[in-house]
């Protein structure tokens, strides 16, 4: 099942037919996440059936309590360093078509859309060994990451500056677990303003999903909705105003993103 | 006033904590889905309940504190952003660029709760941190220093609990994940609103663990303080009502917690809260004041940095004011 949250804070079903809204099962996603096995029935029914909304436009599927964003990368030789997890905050989250907003970043480093993968938790998520990761995983969407690089790497501000407003693009949707069999086998891309950037498969991690959910529930519980980026590969280039960000991600569709300098308050 | 959220008979309300209680002021604040909701919106009508609650407050008689639970007045932030360092250690060298952080939101627990430390072992050790904490009212962009008030509501004690990975270098490296294990963001007892808080660097922080004094320091000596950081935060992130920033610690008295311990900190005009240590592992370290090579005790410094003595300069009695 593909799950969409509308701009107006609502829930949806994507359908061949189009954007079929479902407010009336559930008041929002994360009701949705939690009572998901109880409405799954009513939502199968309206997937079929339900009368699709006109000129529908899409929020972020999910506004995350907490955002991981994980030291894994895909697809090189280099040594794994240690797997760790930084937060980011939901100020951070934008939607689909949406525009980010290039921050004030105190020095002038730069700042690089990286395509992840987006694993959607249902919690609580707490102590979870590796066979059990799945338990944790309610579906999946496509983040766009941005990192700021170029700081001092224990005191550098372009770690937090990595933290600004509008910085975590996810969507389109959020597509459940049962639809997407193994996501390890994922083919993700990314284009900037219409040239390819990233190009790799969640096949060859450092660290594999299973081991990211073990690892970060030995720290804390993870709750419904919250949300992981699984890593990124090389290939991004650093963006500008007026810059354009499309990431796809196998089964988890197409995920576009405008990209705008700040404007004087 | 001072603000609190507690729980009586299994249902959360509101109140003001006084000298002989709390007084309940649930009826007079918009009902809300959370208890966290529930602070948020007296925040936003604060200036418009206030003469309302203050009269409450004069008339009614207050709830004995053993009758009741004080939860933590911000039970689930939206935010909890830290500052790294950003106190002087009495010290003379060059300030240290300003730099924050961000602590996992739902490790928040209140007075009389327990920091339960994780099965994790690779951090060597934990560690307590005392701290002033700026709650904030917003939504706040971008705000000067000149501004800082419009975008605080009021303050709070905090305690940034911290597994170190080497010496009392946090674990997790530039990710600061050593301080979000769950329940690591001990918070109270209440919200000192800003208008009983004329000066927030000026304010006395205190925290013992099982009765021995170890932080002993006034906010005074803050490398950045309290407008700066405001504007620092407000340049990166939109603050929201319920936010909250850590403003760190002197960590002149930094120490280990371990099982069994009870912690209580007190900032001065704010208010005194305690928690309790647990660790599955009974794992144990040297009790007292940390004094490894990296420690900015002045003992430990003397000990181990001979060579830097000579920048060492006298604490002064934070007591005076």
């Amino acid at each position: 099942m593909k799950l969409a949250t509308l701009t107006d804070g609502q829930p949806a079903l994507v359908t061949p037919r189009g954007i079929v809204p479902v407010g009336d099962v559930a008041s929002n996603m994360r009701v949705l996440i939690d009572r998901f096995g109880e409405l799954q029935a009513k939502l199968r029914q309206r997937e079929s059936d339900g009368a699709a909304l006109e000129g529908a436009r899409l929020g972020p599927p999910i506004v995350p309590g907490k955002i991981l964003c994980s030291t894994n990368r895909f697809a090189t030789d280099d040594e794994p360093t240690p797997l760790l997890m930084t937060l980011k905050s939901a100020e951070s989250i934008i939607g689909p078509d949406q525009s980010m907003l290039l921050p004030d970043t105190f020095e002038a480093w730069d700042l690089y859309p990286e395509a992840e993968l987006g694993l959607v938790i249902k919690g609580p998520a707490k102590q979870l060994i590796e066979q059990n990761w799945q338990q944790a995983v309610f579906g999946y969407t496509c983040v766009i990451d941005v990192m700021a690089r170029g700081g001092d790497p224990m005191y550098g501000r372009d770690y937090w500056v990595s933290k600004s407003d509008t910085l975590c693009p996810i969507g389109p949707w959020i597509t459940t677990a049962d639809e997407i069999g193994d996501a390890e086998q994922l083919c993700v891309q990314s284009w900037q303003n219409g040239q390819p950037a990233q190009d790799y498969s969640t096949a060859m991690a450092q660290y594999s999903l299973a081991r990211q959910i073990e690892f970060i529930t030995s720290v804390m519980t993870l709750e419904s909705g919250d949300v992981i980026a699984a890593g990124t590969a090389g290939g991004a280039r650093p963006m500008q105003d007026g810059d354009q960000v499309e990431i796809e991600l196998q089964r988890l569709g197409r995920l576009r993103v405008g990209i705008k300098a700040r404007v004087a308050a | 006033l001072k603000l609190v959220l507690f729980q009586s008979d299994g249902v959360v309300e509101p109140g003001v904590l006084t000298e002989g209680g709390v007084v309940s002021v649930a009826d007079l604040v918009p009902p809300a889905e959370t208890p966290q909701r529930t602070m948020e919106g007296l925040i936003d009508a604060y200036d418009s309940l206030r003469d309302r609650i203050e009269r409450r407050v004069s008339q009614a008689e207050p709830r004995a504190l053993n009758q009741l639970k004080l939860l933590p007045p911000l039970p689930r932030p939206g935010k909890v952003l830290c500052c790294i360092a950003n106190y002087w250690e009495h010290a003379q060298r060059a300030a240290r660029p300003l730099n924050m952080f961000l602590k996992n939101p739902d490790a928040v627990i209140g007075h009389g709760d327990t920091i339960r430390l994780p099965d994790n072992t690779t951090p060597w050790m934990f560690m307590h941190e005392a701290e002033l904490g700026i709650v904030l009212k917003g939504p706040s962009k971008g705000v000067s220093q000149q501004d800082w008030r419009s975008a605080v509501f009021g303050y709070t004690g905090m305690m940034d609990i911290t597994g170190r990975g080497e010496g009392r270098t946090t674990w997790g490296r530039w990710t600061w994940l050593g301080k979000s294990f769950d329940t690591f963001c001990p918070m109270g007892p209440c919200i000192a609103t800003a208008d009983d808080i004329p000066d927030p660097n000026n304010l006395w922080v205190q925290f013992w663990n099982d009765g021995q004094l170890r932080h002993n320091y006034s906010t005074e000596d803050m490398e950045h303080p309290v407008p700066e950081l405001i504007e620092f935060a407000s340049r990166t992130l939109t603050l929201r009502s319920g936010d909250l920033i850590a403003c760190g610690t002197n960590h002149e008295g930094l120490g280990p917690v371990q099982d069994g311990e009870t912690l209580e900190m007190e900032v001065h005009g704010i208010g005194r809260f305690r928690v309790k240590v647990a660790d599955p592992l009974k794992r144990s370290w040297e009790r007292g004041i940390y004094m490894g090579v990296d420690s900015t005790n002045h003992e430990a410094v003397r000990r181990h940095r001979p060579q830097e003595a000579h920048l060492l300069q006298p604490a002064d009695n934070p007591a005076r004011t």
